[in-house]
């Protein structure tokens, strides 16, 4: 039983102690000794960042400080994306937000996408984003194939 | 007679067979995978794991954050530490005791009819199932392993005698 709690705190000691240096090193470290506030602007609804139709989509790309963003890697992009949408690979975020950062504290309104419905990337671009603080953000869940599969127009890059 | 002793040797046949090193192995390796798996994810989202805990309606918001932080990493260390076999049975008792907790917390939302996100496996909204029920029934399942290495010590003494 003494065997047994020794491990136990063993265990609970070398995980408290990284995650608070893995926190106080990142980026955006939580504020860990402070009381939690929810973001009263907006309801905690589930799930947290909403998935957005190509309708509402296309209403969205209408307003102003709007931003579309391409979650795929570079090659998808230049190889065909929605008009108007900037790349951001969300597999080189870490080399490419301290760059573009600023960019898109100008757009009120921040909606991703990746390749369809079954692709992580605009997930988890989203939420890289939410973790660095970004409110407004939607992921258009039908991606480039659904845009395709609507008989719309797609963009190359030369580069 | 005969019956009861059919059954007592199919019972210890069972048991012997449950605690093989074998099967330990593998529950070792089950439980132990699942919680890295179900680490990952949230380490690398703690404010959208923050988020997560605050729906469960559970929590005083003063330990939302430090749970945020603290639990994911519990779930990496203890899963390592079970896999690699160093600490065997406090990681395990560890685990299970997790697991027991998401059986309360989840059961508890349930009762009160309460939508929420599990955020069991990811942070991400949309992943992995939304069932409540199967959610409860995953964790169910996977407490089993974790009570096999806890009790694998006492049965093992209690064969000896």
């Amino acid at each position: 039983m003494k065997k047994l709690f020794i491990e136990i705190s063993v265990i609970l000691i070398i995980s408290v102690s990284t995650s608070l240096i893995f926190n106080f090193s990142s980026g955006s470290p939580l504020p860990v000794f402070k009381k939690y506030v929810p973001n009263e602007d907006k309801p905690i609804i589930f799930p947290e960042i909403d998935t957005i139709s190509l309708e509402v989509l296309e209403f969205l790309m209408t307003k102003e400080r709007s931003l579309l963003l391409d979650a795929r890697p570079y090659e998808s992009y230049r190889d065909g994306h929605i008009p108007g949408s900037f790349s951001f690979p969300v597999n080189e975020f870490e080399k490419i937000f301290p760059e573009r950062g600023s960019f898109l504290k100008l757009a009120k309104t921040i909606i991703v996408y990746c390749s369809s419905k079954d692709c992580k990337d605009s997930a988890d671009l989203a939420l890289y984003l939410l973790d660095k603080g970004f409110g407004d953000i939607f992921i258009y869940e039908g991606g480039i194939e659904e845009w395709i599969s609507k008989g719309k127009d797609i963009e190359q890059s030369k580069n | 007679m005969n019956r009861v002793k059919i059954r007592v040797n199919f019972l210890n046949k069972l048991n012997k067979f449950i605690h093989s090193k074998y099967i330990l192995l593998v529950c070792r390796l089950i439980l132990g995978s699942v919680f890295i798996y179900a680490a990952s994810g949230k380490i690398m989202h703690p404010h959208a794991m923050a988020k997560i805990l605050y729906n469960y309606k559970l929590l005083p918001d003063l330990f939302i954050y430090p749970l945020a932080l603290f639990l994911p990493w519990i779930e990496l260390m203890a899963g390592s530490f079970l896999i690699w076999g160093i600490f065997k049975r406090g990681s395990a008792t560890i685990l299970t005791l997790m697991l027991a907790i998401f059986i309360v917390a989840i059961s508890i939302n349930l009762i009160r009819g309460l939508n929420f996100d599990c955020g069991c496996f990811s942070t991400l909204s949309g992943s992995g199932s939304h069932d409540p029920y199967l959610l409860l029934l995953r964790d169910i399942l996977l407490i089993f392993p974790g009570i096999i290495i806890l009790t694998e010590k006492k049965r093992g003494k209690k064969n000896e005698n």
